[in-house]
């Protein structure tokens, strides 16, 4: 097998490679164990890279914010950023207020004003629409209200004029209809209309600093009329957004979360979001969707909820099924990443054996199977991993399989594949198997463990393998059946009880490849199951038996065979004659009443047989026939 | 007070030159990476602060050469690079000796001193590194920036900027020998 190279391992863990060339990293590594260790090589010294740069306190932002402007407000000659103009439109609005709250007050009353007057104006306008329009003046003046309750802040710009009175847009006031209860901007109002205010007041959020409540209901109304603008504009939404989500209050950060969310360009805020309210970012994802696929970001924030060493247990576990429900190349190489942690976290504690079924249970079926193949060859996670790989295996076999034989390249995996295999009857799995250890025989010890871990089933499993398929793989998975059942007693009698329900073949397969000294314990209870089947399995087992070379056993059997006809005896002993010795054959012609006339039929039957191609040698045929004959014909 | 620059660059968006808050809104996206870069580059938690704070400082004075506030964090990062590269070139050889110096006997057990004992390797290693080399292998690694993305910040073009990832990888995981106490 040819190995990754170094640029090409590098290319992969630095993410540089593109959809096919990923793939085929990928599919190699799945099958090949030395480059896995490569690879968890450099996984380890990224990890080692990112941990050794340390993290940063919680608060470190604020704190160099606060020196930042200590510094400052302390020395006034740094305070003053080098500012260009701004526009002028601007800076007259802004100049004619003193600040933002101010601002948002003045704008949606003037917002109101406009609205009524247009409305009073024109002479189409229905009843309908103007009670809109009031409607929308009374909302926005209510909320310009609210927002000159809260304390202005200080102007930075000395060119500034003095706030104007906050209570100016008094007069738009009183034109509104009576207080009722706040609705939203546009839950009444004429479509068209509510567009145009939509538009005009996403205009103005770009220059105005809006308090997040009522940023949050105008994004509400109309998010995508809103965020448009201000995209258009450079706003910089992600950070708005992400201001929000992460710092507005209970009632408007899921909703910051939610625009975010509908958003693919902003996953980050997501990503941000995940490390301060990661269960409500995890509710979200779960319900609607992740854009996995396209934020790094987020994935990676995923990724450090995912692990359970860094958190919450519960909301790792919710964090590792999104990422692993995802098939996409990103999300794979993260679930991969995610599944060689769970393994080790396994290793290091029981409660990372839960974790790392539940991970399987879930990541994409190539990277779960994979995965559970090579953590279940340790002793710990052997039961785990097998109840969740049978589980996998079983759900979806027709796609499982094929997926196993065909990234089965490296020997160590076929061991616990073939374990699997006999343990659940899925012999038939056995042959591409058995190809592979063909090419590579590994560990004879490995099948002997085999037998001796999974019992009579197992040993069922193997000696089917061993009687159906062909090869040199074969061969020696029936051997080492042989030498564990010649240690195994009791194995030995159990298996050949369950064998001799299936009838001879298996059986005398069976017997064939034990050591002559065991063929006759094994072949006793097919024909103690057998013993009335004299045409069919009772006189095959027999046949057997004589064939094999322990013509003694077969006459004490015949003893238990009182069904068994004169004339089948005779043809058993005409068929054998080539190894049962010449008093067997009269033992036989004794049991059958000494008839002449059966020896002579049974001596025709039997000698067509020989005929056919069985013919014994000669040097022990002719004694057996003239004696044979000087019986019959006296 | 005001420093009026018109003419000389086009105008920065409105909310963003001279406001504190809006200035404050971007720091906060991009004080993590900021921040740890100048650990990276400098070795110590102390020497980054410090320089992070003249970063910002320069950033809130030059926020008017900002165009586009969606560019904030790559250009902080940028300024932070060379404050880090001046604050190098003024600390003293003996210094760095210290700073970089491994950690004395852990009190952990045998697993976290182990660990500790590897990320001292490290990070000495990557003191000794070139400072573009080191920056470059964390921007990309740490920060997990696109080549597109780091190469304006270390002035580079994008090749180039591979090219100095995959050479500090290389010196990296040389310098740590062939076991690299990783597996």
């Amino acid at each position: 097998m040819t190995h990754l190279g170094e640029r090409r391992l590098e290319q992969y863990v630095l993410d540089e490679l593109d959809g096919p060339r990923r793939d085929a990293v990928e599919a190699h590594l799945a099958t090949c164990a030395a480059c896995r260790q490569r690879l968890a090589d450099e996984r380890a010294l990224d990890e080692a890279l990112v941990l050794s740069a340390g993290t940063a306190p919680a608060d470190a932002a604020e704190r160099s914010l606060a020196q930042l402007w200590a510094t400052l407000d302390a020395e006034p000659a740094l305070a003053a950023p080098a500012l260009t103009p701004r526009p002028a439109a601007r800076r007259g609005r802004r100049a004619a207020l003193a600040g933002p709250w101010l601002s948002v007050a003045a704008l949606l009353v003037v917002t109101a004003t406009l609205v009524l007057w247009h409305a009073g104006d024109d002479s189409s306008s229905t009843p309908r629409a103007v009670d809109a329009e009031r409607e929308t003046a009374r909302v926005h003046t209510d909320a310009a209200d609210a927002a000159s309750e809260r304390p202005a802040e200080p102007s930075l710009d000395p060119g500034e004029a003095q706030p104007s009175e906050p209570r100016a847009a008094r007069p738009a006031t009183e034109r509104a209809p009576p207080p009722a209860p706040a609705v939203l901007p546009g839950a009444s109002l004429d479509p068209l209309r509510l567009e145009s205010l939509r538009s005009e007041l996403a205009a103005d959020l770009t220059a105005l600093e809006l308090p997040a409540d009522l940023l949050g209901e105008a994004l509400t109304a109309a998010a995508e009329p809103v965020l448009a603008p201000l995209r258009r504009q450079a706003w910089p939404v992600d950070a708005l957004l992400r201001s929000l989500a992460l710092e507005g209050d209970a009632a408007v950060a899921p909703l910051a979360l939610r625009l975010a969310q509908a958003d693919p360009s902003l996953a980050s805020v997501l990503a941000a979001a995940l490390d301060l309210r990661p269960a409500e970012v995890l509710g979200l994802l779960e319900r609607d969707g992740a854009p996995l696929a396209r934020s790094t970001s987020l994935l990676r924030g995923l990724e450090r909820v995912a692990d359970p060493r860094l958190g919450d247990p519960a909301l790792a576990g919710r964090a590792q099924r999104l990422i692993a429900s995802r098939d996409d190349a990103r999300a794979r190489a993260a679930t991969a990443r995610l599944l060689d942690r769970a393994v080790d976290a396994a290793r290091a504690a029981p409660a990372g054996v839960t974790c790392l079924a539940d991970l399987t249970r879930h990541a994409p079926l190539d990277l779960a199977l994979t995965t559970l193949l090579r953590a279940g060859r340790e002793q710990a996670l052997r039961d785990t991993c097998r109840a969740v790989f049978q589980d996998r295996v079983m759900a979806d076999p027709e796609q499982a399989l094929p997926l196993l034989v065909e990234r089965l390249e490296d020997r160590g995996q076929v061991d616990p594949l073939l374990s699997f295999c006999v343990g659940t009857g899925l012999e038939g799995l056995a042959a591409p198997l058995l190809a592979r250890l063909e090419a590579d025989p590994g560990d004879d010890g490995v099948l002997a463990t085999l037998v001796d871990l999974g019992g009579v089933e197992v040993a069922l499993g193997l000696h089917r393998i061993g009687s159906d398929e062909q090869g040199r793989a074969a061969k020696r998975l029936s051997e080492s059946l042989q030498l564990v059942l010649a240690g195994e007693a009791e194995l030995l009698e159990r298996l050949s009880l369950r064998l001799a329900d299936e009838g001879s073949a298996r059986l005398v397969a069976l017997a064939e490849q034990l050591p002559a000294e065991l063929r006759g314990v094994a072949l006793r209870h097919g024909l103690d199951r057998w013993r009335d089947d004299a045409g069919g399995h009772g006189a095959a087992l027999l046949t057997a038996l004589a064939r094999l070379g322990r013509p003694a056993d077969g006459l004490a059997l015949l003893e238990q065979l009182p069904s068994l006809a004169g004339s089948d005896l005779l043809a058993l002993a005409w068929t054998t004659a080539a190894r049962l010795e010449r008093d067997a054959a009269l033992v036989a012609y004794g049991r059958a009443g000494g008839d002449p006339q059966r020896l002579a039929a049974a001596s025709r039957a039997s000698g067509r047989r020989l005929a056919a191609g069985r013919r014994p040698p000669a040097s022990l045929l002719d004694p057996l026939a003239r004696d044979l004959a000087r019986l019959a014909l006296p | 007070m005001t420093t009026i620059a018109s003419g000389r660059r086009d105008p920065p968006p409105a909310s963003l030159a001279g406001d504190r808050a809006a200035f404050s809104e971007l720091v906060r996206a991009a004080h993590g990476a900021a921040r740890s870069l100048a650990t990276r580059l400098l070795g110590n938690a102390d020497d980054a602060d410090d320089a992070l704070q003249d970063a910002l400082l320069k950033a809130w004075h030059g926020l008017a050469g900002l165009r586009d506030p969606a560019g904030f964090r790559g250009w902080l990062l940028r300024i932070v690079y060379h404050q880090c590269l001046d604050a190098r070139r003024r600390r003293s050889t003996r210094q760095r000796y210290e700073l970089a110096s491994p950690p004395t006997r852990p009190v952990e057990g045998p697993d976290r001193s182990a660990q500790r004992e590897l990320l001292a390797r490290v990070r000495l290693v990557m003191d000794e590194l070139p400072p573009k080399q080191a920056a470059a292998l964390h921007l990309r690694v740490h920060e997990q920036l696109e080549y597109s993305e780091l190469a304006p910040i270390l002035g580079l073009t994008p090749a180039s900027a591979r090219v100095y990832v995959v050479k500090a990888r290389r010196a990296l995981r040389a310098r740590l020998g062939p076991d690299g106490g990783l597996s």
